[in-house]
């Protein structure tokens, strides 16, 4: 897990307890983790800041219920995961056009075999693999790579089996090992 | 099946959960194949890089989500991130926004500009997106348009800008009139929740009301033509056809109105003109008649959540015409042989 535990019971005690200087400590903790979960079902940037903003507003709101709360990092993924699906239910726009913001690196000339690979150019390709990944699969990796969660929380998080959460994994794993094999050792 | 042997060791290494017995065995293996080892080199490089995503600001958010908790105005400072991976680019991150910030403060340090302070938000083709104002309202802006709203709300009236199409949902604070610019006319509400359609390209401003009433006040530009108002009740519309300066109200289906906001597409008894202006802004593409006569075909249907290529699909099926997709436009035709090449 990514964040010490005896910090985050501490915080959950202070924010049970009104302090809004925990809540503040709170939202940056998760604010950018919450944002690229919910980011994976939703598509757009605006939705999922939304999205965690309501989840954050939630938490505060009903600061009275956190004392009950075993574990608060994978209680808000599971919050998180729960208003994108229900954001989905509710509202699915056609959502066409994905904005990014990040657009660099899609430059590459993949017709120059003379050149080395460069790592850039993997990483990219990977990085696409992923993309490419079924919703679930895709999810699963993130998590486990991304936010460091274990299979038992991730499985806690998206409500499915530790067993499914492995073999969602050793499907990731399989597609990437595939697409560095290709950049190599197939040229 | 020693390669998914591998890659099963592999997998549970990198995410931690590899038993001492898993992490020797994986060793073994990979030290008798040097290509599966180069493999999981690379791998394990890829898997120690970390996706720094494209994250919007996290002080701005949280200044969004003080203000609507009414806890704004306290804000304590930044703390410093507890065990986090890419702490290195949070710091800096944060040290960036300082500088912004800064930047900003000293640009409109004490001008008192009301427009220099509001925040814009604007969707491009294809996008939509809800937002929360300060005073809880809430806006669904429709593609292709543009809102602006203050940071916070301060002084007797709500006032915000729009071009474009979206849907309100007022907070009602009756103290508070809530106002919305428009380039041809003013909204003036109390707490309602209503659609507003006033696209550039189009002739007409439309405003639809689901709940409650809404007064709107049509820009007269020529002089002869005295000010006025109309309040409009809930599933009607008031439509301003601001190129001749004719107002008129009507009833309609306030639900359909809004229907965009749910993903859907209603067409009734539109031309095909008319629809491509809608697709062009639901979808993106540009819209290219190769032959002028469908454009005045006429359709009626609904649709949701589908695709371009579906609802071209269906129209066409109707109506006999060709069309072609292609990344970056839309071309219709009546005669098929038009659009191959």
């Amino acid at each position: 897990m990514k964040i010490d535990d005896n910090q985050l019971t501490q915080l959950q005690r202070l924010i049970a307890g009104g302090s809004q200087k925990a809540f503040e400590d709170l939202y940056r903790l998760f604010f950018g983790r919450l944002f690229n979960f919910a980011i994976l079902y939703v598509h757009k940037k605006e939705v999922a800041e939304e999205l965690v903003n309501d989840v954050m507003i939630r938490v505060w709101r009903r600061r009275d219920e956190l004392a009950g709360i075993r574990n608060l990092e994978t209680y808000l993924f599971v919050a998180a995961r729960n208003h994108s699906l229900n954001y989905l239910s509710r509202y699915s726009p056609y959502h066409v056009a994905v904005e990014s913001d990040n657009a660099q690196g899609q430059l590459i000339d993949v017709n120059d075999p003379g050149k080395e690979l460069e790592w850039k150019e993997v990483y990219f390709r990977l990085n696409q693999a992923i993309d490419e990944l079924p919703d679930q699969c895709r999810t699963v990796f993130k998590l486990i790579k991304e936010e460091g969660f274990r299979y038992k929380e991730v499985a806690e998080i998206l409500n499915i089996s530790p067993r499914t959460v492995e073999t969602q994994l050793f499907r990731a794993i399989k597609k990437l090992d595939k697409v560095i094999e290709k950049s190599f050792f197939r040229l | 099946m020693n390669k998914d042997r591998i890659i099963e060791l592999m997998a549970r290494k990198l995410s931690g959960e590899a038993t001492p017995d898993e992490l020797q065995e994986l060793h073994e293996r990979l030290s008798d194949d040097t290509e599966a080892g180069e493999k999981n080199r690379v791998l394990e490089q890829f898997w120690s890089r970390h996706d720094d995503g494209m994250h919007p600001s996290v002080e701005e958010n949280l200044k969004k989500v003080l203000t609507s908790l009414d806890l704004a105005g306290a804000t304590t400072s930044q703390v410093v991130p507890m065990r986090r991976r890419r702490s290195w680019l949070w710091a800096a991150a944060a040290v960036l926004m300082a500088v912004a910030t800064a930047a900003l403060l000293f640009r409109h340090g004490g001008s008192h500009d009301p427009l220099a302070s509001l925040m814009e938000k604007h969707n491009a083709k294809g996008t939509k997106s809800i937002i929360q104002l300060p005073d809880g309202s809430k806006i669904w802006l429709n593609a292709d348009s543009k809102i602006r709203y203050p940071e916070s709300f301060k002084g007797a009236s709500r006032e915000i800008y729009l071009n474009g199409e979206a849907f309100f949902d007022v907070i009602k604070s009756p103290d508070h009139p809530f106002v919305i610019h428009l380039a041809n006319g003013t909204v003036k509400v109390l707490g309602t929740s209503f659609n507003v359609r006033t696209y550039d390209n189009e002739p007409i401003v439309e405003t639809s009301v689901a709940t409650g009433r809404i007064a709107f006040i049509p820009k007269y530009r020529s002089f002869h033509k005295k000010q006025d108002t109309i309040v409009v009740a809930a599933d009607h519309k008031a439509s301003y056809t601001f190129t001749k300066e004719e107002l008129h109200t009507s009833a309609t289906s306030s639900k359909e109105d809004k229907a965009w906001t749910e993903g859907k597409l209603i067409f009734r008894g539109m031309t095909m003109e008319q629809i491509a202006i809608e697709l062009e802004r639901n979808f993106g593409k540009k819209v290219v008649f190769v032959d002028s006569t469908p454009m005045a075909y006429v359709f009626t249907g609904a649709f949701e959540n589908n695709t371009l290529d579906e609802i071209m699909y269906y129209l066409s099926r109707t109506k006999n015409f060709s069309y072609k997709i292609t990344n970056t436009e839309l071309l219709i035709s009546a005669e098929a042989g038009q659009l191959t090449n």
